[in-house]
């Protein structure tokens, strides 16, 4: 290779630094656009953005007041259908729903740390009949204040802390996360 | 360059293609099953299905709770459990493979595991049956599979290899009911 040679390929170079510059902006820019418009429409419709409360705590969410989130862990063995290994977990949750109704499907338990586990209420799994008062959701409720109260069957080895999670269809991505201290 | 580098270049590009084509995994490889094995007794764990199937038997006729019908039935006992979340968590994919044919699991039994709800961390118990043609029952290997989706495609699947031919093939026998498993 002749000096010359050489001279004109780093030329080159020098001569497009700015496109090369372009290039190498664009060409990752072009993928991260693509990917960040993809993910965010996917978790546009899934629950990924949590308005928490913390225990003891209310929380206001779609112009409605959740909470504070109540918990009652039975002991093993007593009243309900709890198989060894399990216990029942009895949450309350009031809401105020404000001016307008509000709709949500049923509350589901989740482990806010270790695996993150989330359970789906068991109120007919354990046999429990809730009274007339005792919503497992908030399906044609009107404007008046009402209360929550489903069932969930957890395993011994779940470890809190706990959260109670409420989706409204209407609200995703945001859903609301009340956290609980058994 | 000379004419035997250019054949002996030719040759390789040829022969290194034919051993990329060689290697090249098929479509089907980008999409298949995660494969869990188990043993009977074994409890087989995956993505979010833990199952252990703790009996197989053979019979000419299954029942339970007054329901009757003949066969020849090929009976799974098992406990099942979700393992992260309660959401789509049914048993839905059980089939039975056989010298290349695939059977679905029976959905004729008015009590059984398959396509039931199972819970995380809290296994339930019960049965699987399947109505096979009685040549099934003289091959050596047979090939159990369950999974949560009817299509396994990217799922976990727990896969159990049986032997038919060796079952004690008896005239009656009654499925498990399904409950918690303890």
């Amino acid at each position: 290779m002749t000096v010359d040679a050489v001279m004109n390929r780093r030329g080159w170079w020098r001569r497009n630094a700015l496109p090369l510059v372009g290039v190498a902006v664009l060409l990752p820019a072009t993928f991260g656009v693509i990917a960040w418009n993809e993910w965010n429409e996917y978790f546009s419709g899934q629950p990924t953005q949590a308005v928490v409360a913390p225990p003891g705590a209310s929380v206001e969410f779609e112009g409605a007041v959740w909470g504070p989130a109540e918990i009652e862990v039975m002991d093993p063995g007593a009243v309900l259908e709890a198989p060894a290994g399990s216990r029942v977990v009895m949450v309350a949750v009031p809401v105020d729903p404000g001016t307008d109704a509000v709709t949500c499907l049923p509350p589901t338990l989740r482990e806010t740390t270790g695996a993150q586990r989330e359970w789906q209420h068991a109120t007919f799994e354990i046999g429990w009949s809730p009274e007339p008062d005792e919503l497992g959701s908030c399906a044609l409720t009107g404007t008046d204040p009402f209360t929550i109260t489903v069932a969930f069957l957890v395993p011994l080895d779940a470890t809190g802390p706990l959260a109670v999670e409420l989706i409204s269809p209407e609200a995703l991505p945001r859903f609301a996360r009340l956290l609980v201290e058994p | 360059m000379r004419r035997w580098a250019a054949a002996l270049g030719g040759t390789a590009l040829v022969v290194a293609a034919w051993g990329i084509a060689l290697v090249t995994p098929e479509d089907a490889e980008a999409e298949r099953s995660f494969v869990v094995p188990v043993e009977i007794g074994d409890r087989g764990e995956g993505r979010n299905l833990a199952v252990t199937v703790t009996g197989i038997r053979a019979a000419d006729a299954a029942t339970i709770d007054g329901w009757v019908a003949e066969g020849p039935w090929l009976i799974v006992d098992l406990e099942a459990a979700a393992v992260q979340s309660e959401l789509r968590a049914q048993l839905s994919h059980a089939t039975l493979s056989v010298d290349g044919r695939t059977f679905r699991a029976s959905e004729r039994p008015p009590d059984s595991l398959f396509r039931s709800a199972l819970a995380v961390g809290v296994p339930r118990s019960g049965s699987i049956a399947f109505e096979l043609p009685e040549e099934v029952f003289g091959d050596d290997l047979a090939v159990l599979s369950l999974g949560l989706s009817a299509d396994p495609r990217l799922d976990s699947l727990i896969e159990l290899h049986l032997e038919p031919s060796s079952l004690d093939r008896v005239e009656e026998a009654e499925l498990m009911s399904s409950g918690w498993a303890r």
